[in-house]
């Protein structure tokens, strides 16, 4: 409650303060699908693509304030963002959800940046813009692709590094006819057979290798208003489940992924319609003897429309259908989420915006409702200052996997959804001097979730899912960036902190934080160039985990320090350009562990090269 | 300048309010002996490597935990500590998904020595200076004996038996092995280590005792169908050890535990199911067991113990999200007190 009280006073006074200023809001404009313009907290966050990176969960970690649960090095890599689970953060892939329906969960390690076009995130509690799952955060993946300006090109990459980590890939923008057409290809792997000390003896990692293929084919097509595009991509991950520490085993898993989308945009005066249609095959087959096929098909599409030119409105319904079939389920069998949801954006004043959001789903006998209102406020805005504030409340849901409903035994087909309220606050303030320029960003949130799906022993030894868990979490997350130069150099420094209490409202450990949710994190990067020469330089922090909700210390996992440092240099010949670089990761070998007792490498090193035309 | 001014004031506050780190450490102090108390095996959450060995001193009432790594300069035991054996001179704990058995010596629990490449080892006994430990091997090869020198741990010989190979005991000269995949008791003649007999006896055969009169008790948990649904046939099996002759099957009506203790006078069985605990009178012929213990701060039992005085233990594995919590009863159920120990306690043997 004193919490909350300091966000509001802090608010007012800021919004008398804000009184003084006169600033426009930009016209609105209906193109696509813009959902950023709806968005609860006012922006989503862009994350760049590096060249470098091999994983999603390496690229959002360097943007700060997610924790991933790595089950070893290039293993199994779950998402917590603002200290919930796997499952509390939704994943939308051109809008379509792409958790595994089983688990509810992605494997944030098997989707390689190589294949990717856009990654945004939005931290809190979206369900009425994003659907089921996004209590902790929702990821959008490739939502808006345009190749309608691409120009033809090639991009060949290729790796090697130590404890056999190779990684090549090939990616082509082109066009056939009228059609534009981009294709990516790769293959990657690591044997990851590093030494590890354990009880005061050194251990050579066994069984942890991975093999990760992927292709990607987009075609885009383009007639007068309309727009038609076909994005397919297929993954293969071939991988050895890491055992813990001083222990052996040869579990493996294989997975394959296909996932293709078919979208169409129409395109007029004072509206667009945009729908997507999805078909996700996921197969898991777990010790050549457990066999999971999921197949999901998807359906969404949306209306942007203007109303009165002040008013941007979205309306839209959704569809998922789910056919399993698995040892651990009885039959196989066929699960239907449905949704229609609605979106207004109106200014109320001149410099002052609100966001209306709202969803109605429905799935089994269930009906969630999910509203959320979000404000904007342009404090200040001239031709190097921009001030802004944002604040918002917004619910979020998340319907049982499942896994959770039908799994034999234990499934529990009366499960109701998780549901949270999530209020937050935000300040972002951009501006530059000269050579110099600079954003920054401050966000508070809290959060109140109940209902949270929890396995429990029954009475006759068998575990069931039930609605037990209430959970209350509040933090603050700070990201800032600077770009300046100095003579002839020129750096890039962006930095984040961020600090989660997640706590227990239910049973015995009430107040206690959840297990693997770290009370502060941090990154610092910097990114220095010199005409050819460039040097980047990724550090990260992350606090002590507790792995059991009693926060027994002796159980926990101590905080750790990550430095990664890599330089490259560039050679132009005509319109090629060639990149060759080293990196060296974990550069101050330190010995830490992500999940308990699962051994991670020391320092380590790469050779990439990298091909463009 | 003002919103400079608010904006600082807003982080401040709201980091201030926030930070409330309740960094809780329990003291962690090593007994002055092992001499008289019980040592608790706390299982660990299978694949985080956190089993633990946890000490109840019976005199001073104190409970001390993470003792291994404690007397063993910070090591750890490993991932899923199914059971501890204790013999003269050694307790030996049996490191399920390590595949190993960590012989310590009983005076201060130090490693003495360690027996690797073992293959999902489940249970222990011993008989002269030999051990004998039972393994799963995995879910799809038969289960085996490994018989190892008790003094050095050299492995001397593997006894193949049934799927599941789960709890041993000794009577007379033979080792007897419950199957718990199967449903069968091998039967090993020491001299020989061979397998002389096989016994069927039920679904999920797991732990035995040696009653009053010298008999074996068998307990077998109880079946599952094809839904997955308890079948409720958990019965125990009273074996003559030198007839081999089944004297006695009593069905308990439910799926139970495949854990079991028995009171010191040899006449009492305990076993539990979720968070309660029932009790079978040897002299309660023809009938099954009675409910003695229903635990509602429990979320669920997990191993159960009993010390000298017929006092019952039995561990609350709280569904492995904490630390588990031990329950202590009289022998008529009253409760005595419950304490804090690991993740997992799994079972409790007397030193």
């Amino acid at each position: 409650m004193r919490y909350l009280f300091t966000v509001v006073l802090g608010f007012i006074s800021l919004f008398v303060s804000a009184q003084e200023d006169t600033v426009y809001l930009s016209e609105v404009a209906v193109d696509g699908d813009p959902i950023h313009a709806f968005v609860v907290g006012g922006t989503l966050q862009k994350v760049d693509l590096s060249e470098h990176e091999v994983n999603l969960s390496d690229a959002l970690s360097r943007s700060g304030g997610i924790y991933f649960k790595s089950y070893g090095n290039l293993q199994l890599s779950t998402i917590s963002m603002r200290g919930t689970s796997a499952s509390q953060t939704n994943v939308l892939w051109h809008g379509i959800p792409v958790n595994y329906p089983t688990l509810g969960q992605l494997d944030f390690s098997q989707w390689s940046v190589w294949l990717l076009s856009s990654i945004e995130l939005q931290p809190g509690s979206g369900g009425a813009l994003f659907g089921s799952g996004s209590i902790g955060g929702t990821v959008l993946l490739d939502s808006d692709i345009d190749l309608k300006n691409q120009k033809p090109g090639f991009t060949l990459r290729g790796d090697v590094g130590s404890y056999g980590y190779s990684f090549l890939g090939a990616k082509a923008n082109y066009s056939i006819g009228k059609v534009a057409s981009q294709t990516r290809i790769y293959r990657t792997g690591i044997k990851n057979n590093f030494s590890y000390i354990y009880n005061g003896v050194e251990h050579k990692q066994e069984n942890a290798a991975v093999a990760d293929m992927g292709l990607r084919q987009t075609l885009q097509w383009e007639l007068k208003s309309h727009q038609l595009s076909l994005d397919g991509i297929f993954t293969t991950n071939d991988r050895e489940i890491q055992p813990v520490k001083g222990s052996s085993s040869e579990n493996q898993l294989e997975t394959g992924n296909i996932r293709v989308a078919l979208s169409h945009r129409y395109e007029h005066a004072t509206g667009s319609l945009n729908t997507s249609l999805g078909f996700i095959s996921n197969r898991t087959l777990y010790n050549k003897e457990q066999e999971t096929i999921v197949h999901q098909y998807s359906m969404v599409s949306t209306y942007v429309f203007d109303l009165g030119s002040r008013i941007l409105g979205r309306v839209g319904i959704n569809g998922n259908v789910f056919r399993a079939q698995s040892d651990s389920f009885n039959e196989n069998l066929t699960d239907v989420r449905t949704g229609l949801f609605a979106s207004f954006s109106a200014p109320i004043t001149h410099f002052w915006k609100v966001t209306i959001n709202a969803r109605q789903s429905i799935f089994r006998n269930q009906f969630p409702f999910n509203p959320s209102i979000n404000q904007q406020i342009n404090l200040f805005s001239d031709t190097k200052n921009r001030l802004k504030l944002t604040q918002s409340i917004s619910t979020g849901f998340r319907i049982p996997t499942l896994n959770d409903l039908y799994w034999n035994p234990g499934g529990n087909p009366d499960l109701e959804p998780e549901r949270s309220m999530n209020t937050e606050a935000g300040l972002r303030w951009e501006s530059g001097i000269d050579d110099m320029e600079w954003g920054v960003s401050l966000n508070v949130f809290k959060m109140w979730a109940k209902d949270y799906i929890l396995w429990r022993p029954g009475g006759d030894g068998i575990w069931s899912p039930e609605n037990i868990r209430e959970v209350h979490s509040g933090g603050v997350e700070y990201k800032g960036r600077i770009t300046f130069r100095t003579g002839s150099f020129t750096h890039k420094i962006a930095g984040s902190y961020s600090l989660t209490r997640s706590l227990n409202q239910t049973g015995t450990n009430s107040g206690n934080q959840l297990p693997y949710v770290p009370i502060h994190q941090g990154t610092l990067n910097i990114i220095s160039t010199l005409s050819d020469w460039s040097l980047d330089l990724n550090t990260s922090y992350t606090d002590r985990r507790y792995t059991t909700l009693d926060n027994a210390l002796v159980q926990s996992v101590d905080g750790f320090f990550l430095m990664n440092m890599g330089i490259e240099k560039q050679f132009t010949m005509e319109s090629w350009t060639l990149g060759l670089g080293v990196r060296a990761n974990n550069l101050l070998d330190n010995d830490y562990e992500n999940l308990i007792n699962l051994a991670m490498p020391g320092r380590n090193y790469q050779i990439n090269m990298l091909i463009k035309r | 300048m003002k919103t400079t001014i608010q904006y600082t004031n807003l982080l401040i506050l709201t980091v201030a309010i926030l930070w409330s780190c309740n960094e809780k450490e329990t003291e962690l102090l090593i007994p002055d002996d092992f001499e008289n108390g019980i040592l608790i095996s706390n299982e660990g959450s299978f694949g985080s490597g956190d089993a633990s060995l946890s000490y109840y001193d019976l005199e001073s009432q104190k409970v001390y935990n993470n003792v291994f790594s404690l007397v063993n300069d910070g090591k750890e035991i490993g991932d899923v500590m199914q059971s501890i054996y204790v013999n003269q001179d050694h307790a030996f704990l049996v490191v399920n998904n390590s595949n190993k058995v960590e012989a310590l010596n009983l005076a201060d629990m130090t490693i003495d020595f360690t027996i690797d490449n073992l293959k999902l080892p489940r249970y222990m006994t011993s008989s002269g200076d030999k051990g004998y430990v039972s393994e799963w091997v995995s879910f799809s090869d038969v289960g085996r004996v490994t018989v190892f020198d008790l003094q050095t741990g050299e492995i001397q010989k593997t006894i193949d038996t049934d799927y599941g190979a789960e709890g041993v005991l000794i009577s007379g000269n033979k080792l007897f092995v419950s199957n718990n995949f199967s449903t069968t008791l091998s039967v090993i003649d020491l001299n020989t280590e061979t397998i002389t007999k096989t016994i069927e006896v039920g679904s999920s055969p797991g732990e035995m005792k040696i009653d009053a009169d010298g008999d074996i008790w068998l307990v077998c948990g109880g079946g599952l169908d094809e839904q997955y649904n308890p079948v409720g046939d958990g019965k125990f099996i009273e074996i003559d050890p030198s007839s081999l002759e089944v004297l006695t099957v009593v069905d308990l009506g439910m799926n139970v535990s495949t854990k079991i203790a028995i009171d010191p006078t040899g006449e009492i069985l305990y076993y539990y199911a979720g968070a309660s605990v029932y009790k079978y009178g040897m002299d309660m012929t023809g009938t099954s067991g009675t409910s003695l213990i229903s635990e509602d701060d429990a979320t669920g039992f997990y191993g159960m113990g009993v010390d000298g005085a017929g006092n019952i233990y039995v561990g609350d594995s709280k569904g492995f999200v904490e630390s588990g919590e031990v329950f202590v009863y009289g022998s008529d159920g009253t409760f005595m007190e419950k304490f804090s120990v690991g993740r997992g306690p799994n079972g409790f043997v007397l030193n």
